[in-house]
């Protein structure tokens, strides 16, 4: 079995995050919070998977302004990302920060707001394409009535629903939350979505019969993702992977991780000029992943990074092994495999002085960048 | 709107991008100006086929908008300015037509605050957008109305795909179609995009050089000659700026090459971008068989073979 779904313990102390959108150190302070606790973690697979449900079940900061609701969206991700999809789906319906940011708090029976109802079927559970404008329509009537309190209660508020029963997804009579999300885990087209974007995100696999494969084996388990992500994984044992290119946050976390720097000034400028920071992403349907981060600029910005983090690095195996030539050496002790370093890697590591400016060169190589 | 705007401003609007091209092979007069005639009718909402509105009026062209080093073409550009987000048809070119006041009693424009144009008959220019007026004089401003697709679905993902790849969804931006089919690129900033990402500029080869600031090209501790041994001149912008997105992929044969791109195409041969990646091509390393414990996303394999209880 995978680590258990109870997540290490984060770095966010509440006492910092109060409920005040005007508050803005509280936004700085939360982003920093999610990269320290990423890169802290003792549970790397939980907090790589609450990463990517960041970028599944899209909100953001500069909408949502208050941090702690934001926070509270991370942990659920951290919680609850490898438990079951059908839960982790109402749980994120009545999210509070997802409350604000798709307007769902505003919806009412007299004035259906039809934002989260869309963003539910297009972005997060089956794709577009697989569901009608009336399916969109109906699904917004369902699920009026949740709003938000102060200090970010949800409640349900009877006379804001409409009391209405709906053709959603092909299901007669949905009329409120539950039914409606029975509708979504019911319809066909959820299972190869969902298998889809984790194989892709995690480790590039897009092969049809594999994600088909898991996507029947996804249905089979009553959704329950963890199930998923260990066949995922297996998957990539068998060598079924593609490569991936590492976006910026999580290649920050994996070299901090590995060369246990603890860059402090700066990060979060140069993340944003690499195009990345977390709670920030710049729109509802998260990062464009793969080549796109291949950028100029963006890729200015991580050399710099890398020059950041190699700075920071304290004296142990990674820097004694950017100290010497020995390039297979310093691929291990980066966890890369012993011969995988290019002769071009290896003719730039050398151009580059022993020591930080090495290691630096050696974290923005290919290897280093693509998973 | 009196001033040209300079590359400052450009860079300054950060919720748009700004495309710049240079487009040699266009006719002179043929970038905005061929659709000569006047179509002064006002659009009804999901129209399909585009209302294009210009003034007949032809003057001498005058470069008024900076444009980004490189290559001369005559020197001509293209320049788009996308800016997004939703926009107001109705109050940015407010109808003449008498229901625009009816269905809008509180926020129509003030009939004396609309700038009229010349010859346009049915709609005039909310007063903030007074400075294009001048444009519309000489001949050089078209207005583009109720632009949209047959059976919209009102999700704004697809709809900009549509509009960045002017509706052919299987097909590489409108522009970057262009550069995919130039023998060569002039220069590694033949095609810019200020701002941030401009989908219709990315090719299927060709990827243009996105410049969210001129701050974001400074090299701070890393020293770019460390990565000329990789096989370009990283040592200045133009060498990073080569540092195409897509040359891993599937690279135009003759694009310049980046210092991070081109070993990886050593290990992952070009190959079609309908496959969305090759398919094993890194396995040859037996990554799964070696010790990367400490990597963040292997070690989920640590995860499930060492799960401690709590």
């Amino acid at each position: 079995m995978l680590g258990e779904a109870a997540p290490s313990t984060d770095l966010w102390d509440d006492s910092l995050l109060p409920y005040d959108p005007r508050d803005r150190p509280s936004r700085q302070y939360a982003i920093n919070g999610w990269l320290a606790t990423m890169i802290g973690t003792d549970r790397p697979l939980v907090d790589r998977v609450a990463w990517m449900w960041h970028g599944h079940f899209v909100s953001a900061l500069d909408k949502v302004k208050i941090a702690r609701l934001m926070v509270i969206q991370a942990r659920l991700f951290r919680s609850a990302g490898l438990g079951n999809f059908r839960e982790l789906v109402r749980a994120v319906t009545l999210d509070p920060a997802m409350l604000l940011y798709l307007d769902l708090r505003d919806s009412t029976g007299g004035q259906p707001n039809e934002n989260y109802a869309r963003e539910l079927l297009e972005l997060f559970t089956m794709g577009e394409g697989n569901f009608s404008e009336e399916d969109v329509q109906a699904g917004a009537l369902a699920l009026t009535g949740w709003t938000l309190q102060r200090e970010g209660g949800v409640t349900f508020v009877p006379r804001r629903h409409a009391d209405v029963s709906v053709h959603y997804l092909g299901v007669d009579g949905v009329h409120d939350l539950d039914t409606a999300i029975d509708a979504v885990m019911a319809y066909e087209a959820l299972p190869l979505f969902i298998a889809s974007t984790i194989a892709q995100e995690l480790l590039g696999i897009a092969a049809e019969p594999l994600v088909e494969r898991l996507a029947a084996e996804f249905v089979e388990s009553d959704f329950d993702i963890r199930s998923l992500v260990q066949a995922i994984l297996h998957a990539g044992l068998t060598g079924e992977t593609a490569p991936v290119v590492l976006a910026p946050v999580p290649w920050f976390v994996m070299a901090c991780r590995v060369t246990g720097a603890r860059p402090t000034s700066k990060v979060v400028q140069l993340l944003r000029a690499a195009g990345q920071l977390p709670m920030l992403p710049p729109n509802v349907a998260g990062w464009p992943g793969g080549p796109a981060w291949f950028g100029a600029n963006s890729l200015v910005a991580r050399a710099n990074l890398a020059a950041l983090i190699a700075a920071a690095t304290p004296a142990g195996e990674v820097l004694a092994a950017a100290e010497g030539d020995d390039s297979a050496l310093l691929a291990t002790v980066l966890g890369l495999p012993i011969d995988d370093f290019s002769d071009e890697s290896i003719a730039a590591l050398a151009a580059a002085p022993a020591g930080a400016d090495r290691l630096a060169v050696a974290l923005i190589t290919p290897e280093f960048l693509i998973a | 709107m009196t001033n040209p705007l300079n590359r400052r401003q450009f860079i300054q609007l950060g919720g748009g991008a700004v495309v710049v091209a240079g487009l040699g092979a266009c006719d002179r007069d043929g970038v905005g100006r061929n659709a000569a005639g006047t179509l002064p009718t006002a659009s009804a909402p999901n129209v399909t086929a585009p209302v294009i509105t210009t003034a007949t009026t032809t003057a001498a062209p005058s470069t008024t908008i900076a444009t980004t080093g490189g290559t001369s073409f005559d020197g001509r550009r293209l320049v788009v300015v996308q800016l997004n987000g939703g926009n107001d048809l109705l109050n940015s070119l407010p109808p003449t037509d008498s229901r625009y006041r009816d269905l809008r009693p509180t926020i129509a424009i003030p009939e004396a605050d609309i700038v009229t144009l010349s010859g346009l008959g049915d709609a005039g220019l909310h007063p903030s957008l007074s400075g294009l007026a001048r444009f519309w004089d000489v001949g050089q401003l078209a207005l583009v109305r109720g632009i949209g697709f047959e059976v919209p679905n009102r999700s704004h993902f697809v709809s900009m795909d549509r509009w960045w790849r002017a509706d052919q969804l299987s097909e590489a931006g409108w522009l970057g179609r262009v550069l995919d089919g130039l023998p060569a690129e002039p220069s590694p900033l033949f095609a810019t995009a200020l701002g941030g990402g401009a989908p219709l500029l990315n090719g299927r080869g060709v990827q243009p050089t996105v410049i969210t600031s001129p701050g974001s090209f400074r090299w701070v501790g890393f020293d770019p000659r460390w990565l000329s041994a990789m096989g370009d001149d990283g040592a200045d912008l133009a060498g990073m700026a080569v540092t195409r997105s897509n040359g891993r992929f599937r690279p135009s044969p003759t694009s310049p090459r980046s210092p991070v791109v081109r070993p990886l195409q050593r290990i992952c041969p070009p190959v079609r971008a309908e496959q969305p990646f090759l398919k094993g091509c890194r396995s040859q390393h037996s990554y799964w068989q070696q010790t990367r414990a400490r990597r963040w996303s292997w070690s989920a394999l640590e995860a499930s073979t060492h799960t401690p209880t709590s």
